[in-house]
């Protein structure tokens, strides 16, 4: 097995006394190189979900181990390790910070993680490139349209060559266009090998680009459902014009 | 719902939502109401405090001995109706005699009095009661100089007509009229009807009058006054030289410009560090509260009324601070007033001042209405859009970048931003960095003091006395019989003896004195504190006190008569002459004028292995009333002034830590997102931690660099120019010790430690996902 | 319907030939369409049957024949772009029959309808990540790029059945509270 997320019977309820659970009893397993995508309405516990796999909250009952650390146990720093090193995030308001340059922004995790400044401006650079974005280095997030300061953000996630990359609602604060040039990116970063799991209400979006969509509704897994590649239909199939031309 | 309503509403609500911010004001206000009235209290009482005191006492401008013999009580109270004379208090009884206790014997004027009030020369007590019968005496303070060592509840001796008579100390009173120029003299007092018995041939009657004077009471006034009063008795009815208001508050400024200076230097940083502090306290809340005023804005509320929701926020929650802390602030007050008045050898005032009280607390409001409405009024003036987006997140001008990134150099990330954190907002930092400046400043002055005026101290040899044991001779007895038993001891090293002629100046009212020094007294240790000691004939070295009441400084020449003949003396040293208040010279110097002056006093150094106190019982044995030998045993007692520094110190170490808490918790709030972040892409809570704890660290240290300097720049100001201003001292100030430095440190460190733990604490248990979502 | 006045559309603007409609439609539809040139012209014959297209230019080889619209044919084209569809929505999935025909049941088997609809749901994601191949095919053929007619047919294609699935959902829900 190759899994990278591995969730058994995972419940998270939402303050330590309620009853509410935000999560109830999740099993899933995420494997190395899936597009996953979490849906669900608002409230079905998708950032819960998302917290708990990036180590930023630990299950109320339940396992979930993510890159072989077991999230409830592990310690503050192991947790911390993980969020520099194992996972790389990507929010729909970018998050980026507001005082430091581009290339500076990128830099944090290398630098996080005890690389060597000069080596970390490096690999920033590097990464910068390969996403379009090095001219960008120099300049203040302020300055940047919400495309650039995605693209920005995505450089910063995949600094550390992270397991998994999480992206939550990407494109939420975006125009179309951008929205669409940051997915290909994303996609286009999946079919070298880079695990992602997408975080959205979107249904169009999660199934446009992942290859697995996982629901959950009301902090249950409504559905887990694997996409393939078959390309029924055409265009024309779409607006009725079959091939009798009728 | 009208506009009124409407804005309290709001505000009321606001002031319930922001809990940590309200608290926060309430208690810094609380601290601060109670610091500015503690600090105004002693402000006021370190003012000009002997006039107050003799005011308070309706103290006499000038005191007049007389000869019972040569004048009657009536005669003297009939001076009461003289022109000028707006008082005459009651006369009384008094009779020189010496006092002993054990071995130890001393002078005291015995003063025949039925009570401590009047109304002249009012008497406090600092302990006990007046005596009610025989055998009772009230008495001065132990001055911790002159003998004999007396206490409440001790007793001793007094001679009288059927051998010494046993007296019960019964109560301890302040006279301001025993501290003068000349020195300070014990008084005891003992009901009228004790003095018969107390007085013999050898100890005459003699009747003390103190005049208060209407209309001019400068130094040619009082003249002017007292050849009326003579003129008005027989001729020679006074019998000893008239004492003045004007010596009285000489003798006593040297403690009062000492501990007055040093509490007033201190109160007055209290007040501007706590200013500072609230200012950047209220200023930092309004900035930070820009997203609340865009809402209000968009809600409809004009710009007048946002002010009043600002002020009213920062009023409610400062109001109920100040209405607490003003009583703690009468208590501390009341505290302090009791040490340092204890230090000024003054009565003590009441610390219930209710119109200073008044004042502060309308200053302080003001101060703190001042502070709100400033920024408050940039705040109104922006629209809803912009406020909110400001309050979003701090917006950086190119400055504040281009500032940022020089102080994040050579630093790791996260320390970086913290430290950038603190540019980010120049005016908040700037006015933290001076309150914390203002108490590090202090707290250097309260580290270098204690060793300074240690070392002053100690340092006997500048004020006069250099000697090991001191030997007076008894008056009228023969200055070779005690160089005859003084030849004799073994213990004695070596010795200087010292006469003392009375040197009159023209335009002086008083007869100054001059000393003539015999004997190796540099070897002993003598030595002017400024300039040098005296060489040849006509070179003295001059109290520094007299100098600087006379305008006289190094150089200056003055020509008086001593016994009718001319000497002229040049001032070539001075010194914090506590014992003698004129001129010490060359015994040549004095012999050329008085020919046949006879030592009257011994200074003995001894041998090393000589215990001093068994030398001068033995001496005091040997000798009887031959001589009266006396142990310079005198150390300071600094704790007093040490507690009451440390208690202010501490005092502005709470303001200082108090200041960088709020600075540091109100920076981190702003930055919480930006944490939040941190936390996301991995930052340990060590990482956090580092990250406050550079920007308190920074904000400490940027103080500490002001404050290091400031602070000893107070302390030469304070003890060089201010104390010796005012009464001429001459110290040498710049001691700057290992134990200074570290204290400095460890006071650096606890503000930044303590002001970061638990804005560092908070940040470390974020709830990441509540900041990141919402937006 | 639609394909009589898409042909006819296209001849309103020019004339062409039979084979030149077959190679546009194509080209709108990027290829995907393989379109049966006996079909063209069938329905050409049908057009000029019912005057709505004209030959133009020299009647000739029946292969090469131009045609054109006609005044009739270009009012009746624009007629038809200005008259908004007033058929009502019509719900052509099956799925909705499905749902009625199991829900209306004297005792409906819930646990049935779920299964239902939950592998139409899984239908519907299928026909989403579809429709993002085509559209990534398409675009990577010369013709294709974002803010092209197609680009906003696939659009059209993602929304409904976004809409299909919301309503699906919906139906689950209401059949949990039940």
């Amino acid at each position: 097995m190759n899994a990278i997320v591995v969730m058994q019977n995972v419940s998270r309820l939402f303050a330590e006394n309620s009853g509410v659970a935000a999560l109830d009893g999740i099993s899933l397993d995420i494997e190395r190189g899936e597009f996953a995508a979490v849906v669900g309405p608002s409230g079905s516990g998708k950032s819960t979900l998302l917290n708990l796999i990036a180590g930023l909250d630990r299950p109320t009952s339940g396992r979930v181990e993510v890159c072989g650390i077991d999230v409830g146990g592990a310690s503050e720093s192991a947790l911390a390790k993980h969020r520099r090193k194992g996972v790389g995030f990507v929010f729909q308001f970018f998050n980026l910070i507001e005082s430091l340059t581009v290339l500076e922004n990128v830099m944090v995790p290398a630098e996080l993680a005890g690389v060597r400044r000069g080596k970390a401006k490096a690999r920033a650079l590097e990464q910068l490139d390969e996403l379009g974005a090095a001219e960008l280095a120099r300049r203040y997030p302020e300055t940047l349209s919400g495309g650039q300061r995605q693209r920005v953000a995505l450089a910063r996630a995949l600094i550390n060559a992270p397991d998994l990359v999480l992206a939550d609602e990407p494109t939420g604060a975006l125009d179309t266009r951008s929205g669409k040039n940051v997915m290909d990116l994303l996609a286009g970063m999946n079919e070298a090998g880079q695990t992602v799991v997408l975080v959205t209400h979107d249904i169009k979006l999660a199934a446009s680009y992942g290859r697995r969509i996982l629901t959950l509704r009301d902090g249950r897994l409504a559905d887990d459902t694997r996409l393939s590649v078959q390309r029924t239909g055409t265009a024309a199939d779409l607006i009725g014009w079959t091939a009798e031309g009728r | 719902m009208n506009t009124v309503s409407a804005t309290r509403t709001m505000a009321f609500a606001s002031i319930r939502r922001h809990k940590v911010r309200s608290l926060s004001i309430l208690f810094m206000s609380f601290i601060g109401a109670a610091a500015t009235v503690l600090s105004a209290t002693l402000l006021l009482d370190t003012h000009r405090p002997w006039d107050r005191a003799f005011e308070d006492a309706a103290g006499p401008h000038l005191v007049l001995e007389f000869d019972s013999d040569l004048v009657s009580r009536s005669d003297i109270e009939a001076t009461a109706s003289l022109p000028n004379v707006a008082a005459l208090g009651e006369v009384h009884e008094s009779v020189l005699l010496l006092a002993q206790s054990g071995e130890d014997k001393g002078p005291m004027q015995v003063v025949g009095r039925s009570g401590p009030g009047g109304d002249v020369g009012k008497l406090s007590f600092m302990e006990g009661r007046w005596p009610e019968k025989a055998g009772e005496i009230a008495v001065t303070p132990y001055d911790g100089w002159n003998p004999p060592e007396l206490r409440l509840g001790e007793a001793f001796t007094l001679p009288t007509a059927a051998g010494p008579a046993e007296f019960r100390i019964v109560g301890v009173l302040i006279d301001l009229t025993t501290t003068s120029v000349r020195g300070s003299i014990q008084r005891g007092w003992v009901l009228p009807a004790e003095m018969p018995s107390l007085t013999s041939a050898s100890a005459p009657l003699r009747y003390l009058a103190g005049y208060r004077l209407a209309g001019d009471v400068s130094e040619t006034g009082i003249a002017a006054a007292r050849e009326r009063i003579g003129a008005a008795l027989v001729p020679g009815a006074q019998s000893a030289d008239p004492l003045t208001w004007l010596d009285m508050r000489s003798g006593s400024n040297w403690s009062v410009a000492a501990f007055g200076s040093i509490i007033y230097g201190f109160a007055l940083v209290i007040l501007t560090a706590v200013a500072l502090t609230i200012a950047s306290v209220i200023a930092g809340t309004v900035l930070a509260g820009y997203r609340d005023f865009g809402v209000a804005k968009a809600l409809g509320f004009t710009p007048w009324q946002v002010m009043g929701l600002l002020v009213i926020q920062v009023a409610v929650p400062a109001g109920i601070g100040v209405v607490l802390g003003l009583p703690l602030g009468v208590l501390a007050g009341s505290y302090f007033l009791g040490e340092s008045a204890f230090e000024l050898g003054l009565p003590e005032s009441s610390a219930v001042n209710p119109p200073l009280i008044l004042l502060v607390a309308a200053g302080f409001m003001l101060l703190v209405v001042a502070a709100a409405a400033i920024p408050g009024l940039r705040a109104a003036r922006l629209s809803a859009a912009s406020a909110i987006s400001r309050g979003r997140s701090p917006s950086l001008g190119k400055l504040s970048r281009r500032g940022s990134a020089i102080v994040r150099m050579g630093l790791p990330r996260h320390l970086g931003l913290g430290a950038a954190a603190v540019v980010d907002r120049p005016v908040r930092a700037m006015l933290t960095v001076g309150a914390v400046a203002a108490c590090m400043a202090a707290l250097t002055f309260a580290s270098t003091f204690g060793p300074t005026m240690d070392g002053f101290i100690k340092d006997r040899a500048t004020w006069g006395a250099a000697q090991d044991v001191t030997v007076f001779k008894a008056p009228g007895r023969s200055a070779d019989d005690v160089q005859a038993l003084l030849s004799q001891r073994r213990e004695i090293d070596f010795s200087v003896e010292t006469s003392v002629a009375s040197y009159v100046v023209p335009g002086q009212v008083k007869a100054l004195g001059v000393m003539g020094v015999r004997g190796g007294a540099e070897t002993m240790g003598f030595r002017a504190a400024k300039g040098r000691w005296f060489a040849a004939p006509g070179e003295a070295v001059m109290n520094a006190f007299t100098a600087r009441e006379l305008g006289m400084k190094l150089g200056d020449a003055v020509t008086g008569t001593v016994n009718g003949t001319e000497l002229k003396l040049t001032v070539v040293g001075l010194m914090n002459d506590a014992i003698h208040g004129g001129f010490r010279v060359h015994w040549n110097t004095l012999a050329a004028v008085a020919p046949d002056a006879q030592p009257d006093t011994f200074l003995l150094r001894l041998n090393d292995d000589v215990n001093a106190v068994e030398f001068v019982d033995s001496i005091n044995a040997q000798g009887g009333d031959l001589l009266l030998a006396h142990y310079l045993g005198y150390e300071a007692d600094m704790t007093p002034i040490d507690r009451t520094i440390g208690g202010l110190s501490a005092v502005l170490i709470l303001v200082a830590v108090l200041g960088t808490f709020n600075t540091t918790l109100l920076a981190m709030r702003e930055r919480l997102r930006d944490t939040a972040i941190l936390k996301t892409l991995g930052m340990t809570g060590a990482q956090i931690t580092g990250m406050i704890f550079t920007f308190a660290g920074v904000l400490t240290l940027a103080a500490t660099g002001i404050g290091i300097p400031l602070g000893l720049w107070m302390q030469d100001r304070i003890v060089n120019d201010g104390i010796g201003e005012v009464s001429g001292f001459v110290v040498d100030v710049g001691i700057f010790d290992v134990r200074s430095v570290v204290l400095i440190v460890a006071g650096a460190l606890a503000v930044t430690l303590l002001g970061a733990l638990v804005p560092a604490r908070r940040a470390r248990r974020l709830s990441v996902a509540a900041v990141l979502r919402s937006e | 319907m639609s394909l009589r006045l898409g042909i006819l559309g296209l001849l309103t603007s020019g004339p062409l030939h039979g084979y030149e409609v077959k190679q546009q439609f194509e080209e709108i539809l990027a290829g995907t369409w393989d379109l049966n040139i006996g079909s063209v012209y069938q329905m050409l014959q049908r057009l000029e049957r019912d005057g709505l297209v004209q030959p133009s230019g020299s009647r000739g080889d029946r292969g090469r024949q131009e045609f054109v619209a006609t005044e009739e044919g270009r009012r009746l084209f624009d007629e038809w772009l200005d008259n908004p569809d007033k058929q009502p929505e019509l719900l052509r999935e099956e799925i909705y029959v499905k749902v009625l025909l199991l829900a209306l049941q004297r005792e409906p088997d819930t646990a049935r309808i779920l299964k239902v609809l939950d592998n139409q749901r899984h239908a519907y994601l299928q026909r989403l990540r579809d429709l993002a191949d085509q559209e990534r095919a398409v675009q990577g053929t010369s013709s294709g790029q974002t803010g092209s007619p197609l680009a906003l047919l696939f659009q059209a294609g993602r929304l409904h059945t976004e809409a299909s699935l919301k309503w699906i959902d919906a139906c689950v829900e209401q059949l949990s509270r039940n």
